[in-house]
């Protein structure tokens, strides 16, 4: 059973629709969910934690259905946004014993561990906390319990080196316990290429790529081209021209697409491995690149 | 690059008003147009103060823009004299024209109206008004970073001059009137020269965050859940109360002729604006427990009633101690009601159009009030305040349940920065 079954769904926010989205994350994943900025990112996550309804669609989590399944579900899932506010309860430590409160698989050892290692103290005001260190009160009380999924939705904005690093080994760690996943949004796309093994890209609200980290890194190649036919760059199915100078051509190619490149007047000159990063610009780009 | 000469920088900030603040602001010219109208006609007792203490508001609308104004190539005095048009300069002509209007109508219509001299106090007591408001608006945070939230009871003389002035009860004005009128205006062209130097604004309400004083325990609290918001929250709202008694007693005993009924809605409103700007803020970390929409719906629904009931509860004993012939029960559901209303707006429309929604919310209950203390019209009024209640608490559920809106909050913007 995945982890995370998104079927067909919808969402309307003015002129923004997000969907519909059909996405899977499988148990022991780490799945990088990324997408430019107002791709709809956000507005998935919390769908998935109930702050808001779709308008069309399932949401499956942990097996459970949203809104039926929604106290169980946020019971098992563990949440991380900037946008998490906890200042009307004044202190660090009277919002984790608030927190606590809801969960009885919190792990007051492993809280206090965590506080420790993030160097936030429990009597530290909320309100004069800087940003970093309050998307790191979220991070200890969402690490601080036995959750089976983390839902985590920009962690490392405002986080220092350290705290990225100790980030991503507690992420680790999680994720090594049987049946866990996690679920990160981020813009960080170097950290997740090493971190995730599955990814998802959204844009304008469409789910434009997803799979195995490894497998969307293979699929696609950066190649530095000559066009030896003059005039317009041929449209082709797989083909994306990143960049064109002259005759010169920077291509990304779809693996998966049989191109018939040399027929079309295209001499390859060079094959280079494309990063995450690389292949998420070309993706959400506008293909419409001058040729 | 040429930039803008500084009285262009000053307009355009003054400027800076979105399409529903014009609006409220037109409601609120034609509100101050029809009580000067009325006033004007009939010239009963004192001058009319009342648009004076209604545009007085609005000096404080802009201060949640006051931070992002100071990233903008302008400088601190060109903020200053925005907040001064906002706050003073702008109202003083509105009101004086609101009055030229009332006059002129009642000339062409051939009735007469009231004496020059009076209408020249009015519209004095008006600008007034606003001076104070804005000397109050100043010193509210400047108290509050020098000295502390408990500052805030420094303010109590400066509040106690002002109801002198705004309230009627308590014989002629008008010589009183001869004199503040002209330290209104010497006080208004100080604050005017004195742009640049004027304090940050309070863009969060002086009482909306607990301090966090005193929670320097290192280890976990046995409390957990609930009770650690209400125990968090609990010396703000002793805070609160405290000032309210006090300032009730206090103006009791020096104007004996005030009716204390009048601070029904201040007990209320006081309250109900810290519950439900806490609660607001903090709606997607409420969220993300684990709870059912209605389940949570009910807890937050309790936590404002239980407040709002609180506070009310002290007003009557207030009411009592001061030798008041206490309201009816039944008079009291609309403060009660109050918060149902206004914290599904303050979720649907965020935290700034709450301050609008924070008015309109009073003005759709306010009228069911002043029935519910006629025993005649109470028992309709009273079912019109359940259903608003009923209303409310569907409202509340609906913006937790299917909304998103109260999960995008954007809290009002602290002004803080260094070197300020």
């Amino acid at each position: 059973m995945d982890a995370v079954a998104l079927k067909g769904v919808e969402r309307r926010l003015g002129d923004f629709v997000l969907g519909p989205l059909d996405l899977t994350v499988p148990r022991g994943a780490v799945l990088a969910f990324v997408g430019p900025n107002g791709a709809g990112k956000t507005t998935t996550l919390d769908l998935m934690m109930g702050m808001g309804a779709p308008d069309r669609g399932e949401i499956g989590v942990l097996g459970l259905a949203m809104p039926q399944g929604e106290v169980a579900i946020k019971q098992r899932c563990a949440y991380v946004s900037p946008d998490l506010n906890f200042t009307p309860w004044g202190s660090v430590g009277r919002a984790l014993d608030f927190v606590r409160g809801f969960y009885p698989d919190w792990d007051q050892g492993r809280c206090e561990r965590l506080l420790r290692e993030f160097s936030i103290a429990r009597n530290e005001r909320i309100a004069s906390l800087s940003f970093g260190a309050r998307i790191k009160l979220s991070l200890v009380m969402a690490l601080s319990r036995d959750a089976e999924l983390l839902l985590l939705d920009e962690p490392t904005v405002g986080l220092d080196v350290n705290a990225r690093l100790l980030l991503f080994r507690e992420i680790r760690d999680f994720v090594k316990r049987e049946g866990r996943a996690v679920m990160i949004s981020s813009h960080q796309l170097s950290d997740l290429e090493r971190l995730a093994d599955h990814v998802a890209i959204l844009n304008k609200g469409k789910l434009i790529a997803s799979g195995r980290m490894d497998a969307l890194v293979e699929r696609y190649v950066q190649l530095e081209a000559r066009l030896n036919t003059g005039g317009a760059m041929p449209v082709l199915e797989g083909v994306t021209v990143l960049a064109r100078d002259g005759a010169r051509l920077s291509l990304m190619l779809d693996r998966k697409q049989d191109v018939p490149l040399a027929q079309s007047g295209i001499e390859v000159l060079r094959e280079t491995p494309m990063s995450l990063e690389d292949i998420f610009v070309a993706l959400v780009a506008d293909k419409s690149v001058p040729a | 690059m040429k930039g803008l000469e500084p009285g262009a920088r000053v307009r355009r900030l003054v400027l800076d008003i979105s399409p529903l603040m014009t609006g409220y602001l037109l409601f609120q010219a034609v509100l101050g147009l029809f009580l000067d109208f009325i006033w004007v006609r009939h010239p009963f007792g004192n001058p009319m103060l009342l648009p004076g203490v209604l545009l007085a508001l609005n000096g404080s609308m802009i201060a949640p823009k006051v931070p992002l104004w100071r990233t903008l190539p302008v400088t601190a005095r060109d903020i200053d004299r925005a907040r001064w048009w906002h706050s003073v300069g702008v109202p003083a002509s509105v009101m004086a024209l609101l009055l030229a209007v009332a006059v002129l109508i009642l000339k062409l219509a051939g009735h007469s109206h009231a004496g020059w001299r009076d209408i020249a106090l009015s519209w004095g007591g008006q600008l007034a008004c606003c001076v104070t408001t804005a000397l109050v608006w100043m010193a509210m945070p400047l108290a509050r970073r020098k000295w502390g939230s408990w500052s805030g009871l420094a303010l109590v003389p400066l509040l106690l001059l002002y109801f002198r002035i705004v309230v009627p009860a308590h014989g002629d004005l008008r010589p009183s009137l001869a004199y503040i009128i002209p330290a209104a205006i010497l006080a208004a062209a100080l604050l005017y020269l004195t742009a640049g130097r004027w304090p940050l604004p309070q863009t969060t309400a002086m009482w909306a965050s607990p301090s966090g004083e005193g929670a320097g325990e290192g280890a976990p609290s046995r409390l957990s859940g609930w009770p650690v918001l209400i125990r968090a929250n609990l010396p703000v709202w002793l805070w609160l109360w405290g000032m309210m008694v006090f300032i009730s007693l206090t103006l009791k005993w020096i104007l004996p002729d005030f009716d204390l009924n009048l601070f029904g809605w201040i007990f209320g409103l006081m309250s109900a604006q810290f519950a439900v700007t806490n609660l607001a803020t903090a709606m997607r970390s409420l969220r993300a427990l684990p709870l059912r929409a209605a389940r949570l719906t009910a807890v937050l629904v309790l936590l404002l009633l239980s407040v709002q009931g609180l506070s009310l509860i002290l007003f009557r004993l207030v009411l009592a101690a001061g030798g008041e012939q206490a309201m009816p029960v039944a008079a009291f559901l609309a403060p009660l009601v109050f918060p149902l209303l206004y914290f599904p707006a303050a979720l649907r429309f965020g935290l700034r159009v709450a301050q609008i929604g924070y008015a309109l919310s009073i003005i759709v209950i306010a009228p069911l009030q002043l029935l519910s203390r006629d025993a005649a019209t109470a028992p309709p009024a009273v079912a019109g305040l359940c259903a608003i209640a009923a209303l409310g608490i569907f409202w509340t559920w609906r913006e937790i349940a299917r909304g998103s809106r109260a999960y995008r909050m954007q809290p009002l913007v602290p002004a803080r920065w260094r070197g300020a």
